[in-house]
């Protein structure tokens, strides 16, 4: 565990607080978003609004300003990790990795001590190795599953997804791009591959880096540079894969490799992306993000 | 609580997060699961699959088109199905949908659920169809081994 430590311990404490006010903002941000598409989707399709939407806006709304009060935090992260739980069970098997990594998140906000130093510590410790065991396992994955060698995932979403055409257009002939565009996902077409030389490099610099920047991450020589390196590929794979929320959660957790309390520095900017994701959602300002 | 309990709880945890993926890897090869889901961090991983499913009526040694209207209740538990198939996999079988079409229907014999799963071959990048066939035969009717289309 020490191996991620290094925290300067006199704005230890700060950092985490930071971490867990972003936290709880995000949380919120993203179970209104929750409960909002499941209305829209219901409403798109002539059905009765679900039962717990209202719930859904208010429950989150309590938690997280039992949250963000010192006094009642740690209730404020115990109801946050009930509701998450039970929205696991209530999405099985569909919950994205992402809820989980939140659900753990939130847990730990209820289960340590914030005001402790030994145990804000081991939480700033233990977010850390959540962090890059969830980005060194993205890059085995990938790996193992074998379609970045010769970029067929790219090539497939190319295919599917506006924005994966919108990204690759700087690093891909059109041609490679139209033939992509034409497949209409029949059985027998393909091959699924592109064949230009930056985006064979971009396909295979994914897993590469998504496996070799968290143990960089974990060596403090090198957790500076990996710290920014790894913000850099997150900004970047956001332009194709545009996982908006799963990018604020992340970020959230990757400001914490900083030595120093930088992230207190970022809750202004993590609210105003979290109001403009959630004003997209309303549909009060163009989805200029989600494609 | 006291700290070295948390620090053992966390310990336990931590284990299980390193652990878990591998576990979850190895269902995607054995039963398909989807590498996105059950947290194994496989989001991108490999492209989505997609689930068809079809169900056939088994009248002795033929299969036949199930040409029958279906209730409501019996088409959103096969469309329920076939999503959370994508997921799970092969360690989700139809067997309930069956139950319930056999229910439904007493005069059939016997039906037979085709699921089929498309997705993009990692060794040839070309898309390819895996098919697997559920045959479920009334008690009291004779099933049959091969029943031909």
């Amino acid at each position: 565990m020490q191996l991620a430590g290094g925290d300067d311990p006199e704005t230890r404490g700060s950092k985490l607080r930071a971490f867990l006010i972003i936290l709880a903002i995000h949380t919120v941000a993203e179970f209104w978003r929750i409960a909002l598409d499941a209305r829209d989707a219901a409403l798109d399709a002539n059905q009765p609004v679900p039962w717990w939407f209202w719930p859904g806006i208010l429950v989150p709304g309590i938690a997280t300003a039992l949250a963000i009060v010192p006094r009642t935090r740690r209730w404020g992260f115990a109801l946050w990790t009930a509701v998450a739980v039970a929205l696991h069970v209530y999405f099985f098997p569909h919950a994205g990795n992402h809820l989980l990594l939140m659900l753990l998140f939130l847990a730990m906000g209820a289960f340590f001590d914030w005001r402790d130093e030994r145990e804000q510590e081991l939480m700033l410790q233990s977010v850390k190795w959540l962090i890059a065991i969830v980005f060194f396992y993205s890059g085995i994955q990938k790996l193992l599953h074998g379609y970045y060698f010769r970029g067929e995932l790219f090539a497939y979403y190319i295919s599917i997804r506006d924005n994966y055409e919108y990204f690759f257009q700087f690093i891909t002939p059109a041609s490679e791009i139209a033939r992509m565009k034409a497949f209409t996902g029949a059985v027998g077409e393909g091959p699924y591959t592109l064949d230009a030389p930056l985006a064979l490099l971009a396909s295979n610099a994914t897993y590469i880096l998504e496996i070799v920047l968290p143990i960089f991450l974990l060596i403090p020589r090198t957790r500076f540079a990996a710290t920014i390196l790894t913000a850099v590929s997150f900004v970047l794979i956001q332009i194709a894969a545009r996982e908006l929320f799963f990018f604020g959660l992340y970020m959230n957790g990757l400001f914490l490799f900083f030595r120093r309390d930088v992230n207190r520095y970022a809750i202004p900017v993590f609210i105003l992306y979290y109001v403009w994701l959630l004003l997209m959602q309303l549909h009060l300002i163009p989805e200029i993000w989600f494609g | 609580m006291t700290f070295d309990t948390k620090k053992r709880i966390l310990r336990i945890v931590m284990v299980l997060f390193i652990v878990w993926p591998i576990a979850q890897f190895a269902l995607t090869q054995f039963f398909d699961l989807s590498p996105w889901k059950l947290f194994g961090w496989g989001m991108y991983a490999a492209p989505q699959r997609n689930v068809r499913a079809r169900v056939l009526e088994v009248r002795g040694d033929t299969v036949i088109d199930f040409a029958r209207p279906v209730p409501v209740e019996i088409r959103d538990r096969f469309q329920r199905f076939q999503i959370d198939r994508v997921a799970l996999g092969n360690l989700l079988r139809p067997d309930e949908i069956a139950d319930q079409i056999l229910d439904a229907y007493p005069d059939l014999e016997g039906i037979m659920i085709v699921v089929g799963t498309k997705f993009i071959d990692s060794k040839t990048a070309l898309i390819v169809e895996e098919r697997e066939n559920y045959i479920y035969m009334r008690e009291n009717a004779q099933p049959s081994e091969n029943p031909q289309s």
